[in-house]
Formats: C-alpha cells, structure tokens, sequence
C-alpha cells in the first residue's frame, strides 16, 4: 500500500493540476520541464539547505517561474501551446542536466539528501494530497469559480460575453497546475529517491497527459488511474526484487505501453472541453 | 531580407551562448576558444561539425515534414532507434550479402523501420484521436526500453551490450582516415534539397501543408485530410529512420543503449528555428552541428557539456516564439494573415 502511495503521489499531484488546467482550455505539454525543474531545484535547496520542506518549496517555485513564462507565451502572446511546450521542456532539460554537472563537480557532496520526513511511517504529503483533491472537487464543481474556468475550457467566447475574464481564469488555473506540478516533480527527488539523475521525471509528464484523457477529465477517475499507475509501478519494482525472470526493461517500458493503451481505449477524446489547446484572443487585442 | 534574418539568429545564438557560459560561471575567452576549436579550429573539427550537422538536418527536414502537415511529430528519437533496431536486426538475417548491397540494404530498412514506427502515432491520431504530440513521446520511451532489451539480449554479440559490428565493406565511403567525414554527410544535403522541392515544388507536398495549414479548406476540396497526415507522419518517420540507417553505416558500425544521442530531440529545435523548411533546416542544422562539436570539446576541459545546447536550443525556441508572436501583433505589418490562424478565430 505504501509503495502505491509512494510511486502514484507525484503522477497523483500533477495530473490534479492539469485537469484544473485543461479545463481551463490549456494543454501543458510543458508538464514535464515544470516537474523536473521541480525535482531538481527541490532535491539542490535540500542540498544546501539540510531542510527537504524548504526543497519542496523551491520546487513549487521553480515550477511556478516555469508556468508564468509558459503563461506569458500561451496566454498573454497567443503563441502555439505545443511548440512552447516542447521550449519549456528543452530548457528545463538543459538547465538541469548543466546545473546538476556543475554542481557535482566536487566528488566530495554526497549524492543523496534527506527526504520528506513521514509520521510514524505515514506520508504527510498523502494527507496534503487527499485535502487538495477534496479543496478541487469542490471548487471545480460547486463554486462559481469553478464554474467559470470550466467555461473558458467549453466557449471561451460565451463565457468572456457573459463577464468571465478568460485570460485572468487560466492564468489563475496555471498557478494551481503549477503549484501542484511542482508538488509532483519534487516528490519524485525528495519522496522517493532522495537524490537527483538527469531527465529524472522519465516522461511523467507525458504519462499525466494521458491519465487526465483516460479519467475523461473528472478529478476523482483520473486520480484513480494514477493509483492503478503507481501500483503497476510498484508491483513492477517488487516482481524484479523477487529475481524474476522478466527482463527489467519490460518493467520500464510498462507505464508507456499501459499510458498508450489507455488512450487507445479512451478513443476520441469525448468529454474533452470542447477548446482544449485552442488560444483565445481577448475582445480588447482582436481587431 | 531572409540573409540578415539568418545572420540576426546566428548573432543571437552567440549572444545566447555568452548569456549560458557567463550563467554557469564558466570563463568566458578560455570556454569559447575549446568551443571554436572544437566546431572549426581545425580541418579535423571542421569535418566533425558536418558529421555532427548531418544527422541533424536530415531529421529537422523529417520533423518539418510532419509538423507542416499538423502532426507535431516529437517521436525523431524513437523513429531513430526503430529504423537503427530494425537495421541492425536485418543485418544479422542478410550478413551473408556482398558489402556493396549489405550497406544500402541497411539504410533502406532502417528509413522503412523509422516510416512504420511514425506511421503507428500518425494512424493513432488519425484514426483514434490520440494526439501525435503525446504518443511520440511515449513510443520514445518504449522503443528506447526496446532498444536496451536488444543490444543487451537477442542481438547482443561479444560482453559488452552492443550488436555486432557490420563489415568494413557494407560501411559507407570515407574520404580521409584522419576524419569521419563520409558521404553520407553529402547525401544528407541532397535529401534535404530533394524534400524542399517535394514540400514546395509537388503536389504531394503541397497537399501536405495544406491539410496542415488548413485543415477546413483541404475537406471542403475532398481531400481525406487524415490520409495525407498519416503521409507526412510516414514519410517523417522515414527520414528520421534514414539518418539512423546513415549513423549505422558511417560511423558506429553498430548499434547500442545510446545509439540515438538524443538527435531525434535535438533536432525539433533544429527544425524549428529553421523555420520548418529544408533550405533553413539545412543552415541551422550546421550551426547546431557546430555547436555540438564545439560543446562536445568543451566538456572535456570544464564543467560545461553538450546540455549547455537544450538550454540555449529551449531559449531560442521560445524567444523565437515570442518575437513571432509580437510581430503578428504589430498591425501595420503587412503580413497577410495565414489561414491556419483564421481557422483559430472562427473556431
């Protein structure tokens, strides 16, 4: 159960952000720079620091400089979601892969830091995981503010005809995304490993893309999906320990073929909001 | 008008390769003297940027192909791994083959391994609606795993995890012992010249981008859009998988874990500040290659590596980004709006 826990918590924290954020009518293909900035700025400030709950706040904060520069592009300049997407991601890779080389150059730092301390064997970060996704579902759906985020996701234009400031709705759904992409990508170093690797995210980010389509966007079946995710993880981790006679690789390759089956079944995406990755110009710019 | 655009973007890059060794405390004079004789210091290092630039500008062309065409291909690693994969497992069923019809078997069956693999997300989001952008990625990852299990397992010869290494007489033509400059390096030039006119000059091209560019218009003219997106992605998948059949065949002689080197990714920049056409392809593929070379030599006297080109390869995507952005903004700039925006608006 712990190892569940353990191996969904960063899939389960960003995959909340991004249903927010693709219900807001975004597409964060940049989900996975913003998390792996997250585990390396996390796992650094742990470094320096001696304090992993001041590396999950560097985290959180790196992955928010993250989004306000994706924000800025997407929404603010228009550009395409994915091609700045694919920016974010290149940045993030590069940065953390030079900052990370420059950092070891000592031999004499150790490897690995302290983790996220637990309670008695439970995990703080499950009960912060469990208050942000009821705090969701019931602003998503019950609050007003909700409301208007999923309309900006279905039609934009209705939604900006009827008062709702679009662009101020998906800035604000970016800074949850992020906030929680952040979560995620510092959990991976300071939750689980305790230690940094380039390009340590290994495509979550990606894999959350695809657990928000198979949950069809509804909070409570795509964080289902990340338990099933963190315990195909786990049980993969388990069978290789126990010396099966598997090769590991099919161990490795089994989140992306089980993320690329999913979104086989899951089909067209029916249920998507309707302007999904569609940029929305503002009455005041257009013209 | 399009040469001082290039020569803005090279000075940018330097611009932006100060910024980065200046960020990472890395001295500036002493870093950019490794950097230059690593990419042009001498006639050795002059041949290794064109090797370097080659596999380069050959996926950029590949990428641009699919992304003209709506289908934002991110999966060049992947393609590169398939059609390497599928060469090297051919060479084992066809090794009794003289040299000189070994060699461009290989590469024909590496182009049609990178094909099939592109072609699979191209049927997937055509047919199931997954996006390309999202099943490149993950196929990335599972024909890596793929890879890893091979070399390591069925196709593994000798103790280390490496195929075995393909006879002299099926690797491509060298010029010189003293480089590794060969002629596949040329032919990456005349593929990518081959695919502007394919992209600009037929109607298969053409077709191609307009299904791209507007997807509306190319139904309203009967055209089964998908078909032609499917097309793009194959035929990307196909370059992709050519540069992997070149790399087998010049240099590595055989295939391993890192195999791929990343170009598949490097190459999406590449492809993007080349403004997704082979002739800009062709020019930044060599900058980059440059660039890769030069990088590669720093990193063997400081702390700065070849990650030092993400970061400014991710700069120059998104300022590149935003410079168009603000342009289009501009209103008395007298570019007539591109249909594919129109759609946005009336969408």
């Amino acid at each position: 159960m712990n190892d569940v826990l353990m191996f969904a918590l960063p899939v389960v924290f960003a995959s909340m952000g991004e249903v927010v954020y693709q219900r807001s009518g975004q597409l964060n293909i940049g989900l996975e720079g913003q998390m792996l900035l997250a585990a390396y700025f996390g796992f650094a400030v742990t470094q320096s620091s001696g304090q992993p709950w001041f590396g999950l706040l560097a985290g959180v904060i790196a992955a928010i400089l993250a989004m306000s520069l994706q924000g800025l592009l997407v929404i603010r300049l228009g550009c395409d979601a994915v091609v700045t997407g694919v920016g974010v991601n290149l940045l993030a890779l590069g940065l953390t892969s030079s900052l990370f080389r420059a950092r070891m150059k000592n031999a004499s730092d150790l490897l690995t830091v302290e983790k996220l301390p637990r309670w008695n064997g439970f995990d703080p970060m499950t009960l912060l995981a469990l208050v942000v996704f009821a705090a969701l579902l019931w602003v998503m759906l019950r609050s007003r503010w909700g409301l208007e985020v999923r309309a900006c996701g279905e039609r934009p234009d209705a939604a900006a005809s009827s008062g709702v400031p679009v662009h101020r709705r998906r800035w604000q759904a970016s800074w949850i995304a992020a906030v929680l992409a952040g979560l995620g990508g510092a959990y991976l170093s300071l939750g689980i490993t305790g230690a940094f690797v380039d390009n340590m995210t290994g495509g979550r980010g990606f894999i959350v893309i695809a657990l928000v389509a198979f949950g069809r966007w509804n909070l409570g079946w795509v964080v289902l999906g990340c338990l099933g995710f963190g315990y195909a993880s786990g049980l993969g981790y388990r069978l290789q320990a126990l010396g099966s006679k598997i090769p590991h690789q099919v161990f490795n390759a089994a989140p992306y073929v089980l993320a690329l089956a999913v979104l086989i079944l899951a089909g067209r995406g029916r249920g998507a909001p309707a302007s999904l990755g569609l940029p929305y110009r503002d009455n005041r710019e257009a013209v | 008008m399009r040469w001082t655009s290039v020569l803005l973007g090279i000075a940018g890059l330097f611009v932006m390769l100060i910024v980065v060794l200046l960020a990472f405390g890395l001295p500036i004079q002493e870093s950019l003297h490794y950097i230059y004789e690593g990419a042009l210091g001498s006639p050795v290092a002059q041949a290794r940027s064109l090797v370097r630039a080659a596999p380069l500008m050959l996926c950029a062309v590949g990428i641009s192909i699919a992304w003209r065409s709506g289908a934002f291909n991110i999966g060049g690693e992947g393609q590169f791994v398939a059609g390497g994969l599928l060469a090297a497992t051919s060479y084992v069923l066809f090794k009794s083959l003289p040299g000189g019809v070994l060699g461009p078997l290989l590469i024909l069956v590496s182009a049609l391994g990178g094909a099939l693999y592109a072609a699979f997300a191209g049927w997937l989001q055509v047919r199931r609606g997954v996006l390309v952008v999202v099943s490149t990625i993950l196929l990335n990852f599972i024909a890596l795993q793929i890879l890893n299990y091979a070399v390591s397992g069925p196709l593994k010869s000798g103790p280390l995890p490496l195929t075995e290494r393909i006879p002299e007489a099926a690797m491509l033509l060298k010029f010189s012992n003293r480089t590794d400059f060969h002629v596949g390096v040329i032919a990456a030039i005349i593929v990518s010249v081959g695919m502007a006119f394919w992209m600009f000059g037929t109607s298969f091209g053409f077709r191609q981008r307009l299904v791209g560019e507007s997807p509306e218009l190319a139904r309203t003219l009967g055209m089964d859009a998908g078909r032609w997106q499917l097309g793009a992605m194959a035929l990307s998948g196909a370059l992709c998988g050519l540069t992997a059949g070149i790399e087998y065949t010049a240099l590595s002689g055989q295939v391993g874990v890192s195999f791929a080197q990343g170009i598949g990714f490097l190459a999406i920049p590449v492809a993007l500040m080349g403004g997704l056409h082979p002739a800009g392809c062709i020019a930044s593929g060599l900058v980059f290659g440059a660039l890769f070379a030069g990088t590669e030599n720093l990193a063997r006297y400081s702390t700065g590596g070849t990650s030092l080109i993400y970061i400014i390869q991710g700069i120059a995507v998104l300022s590149l980004l935003a410079l168009g952005a603000v342009r289009k903004s501009r209103p008395n700039v007298a570019d007539a709006p591109s249909p594919l925006t129109e759609g946005e608006a009336a969408a």
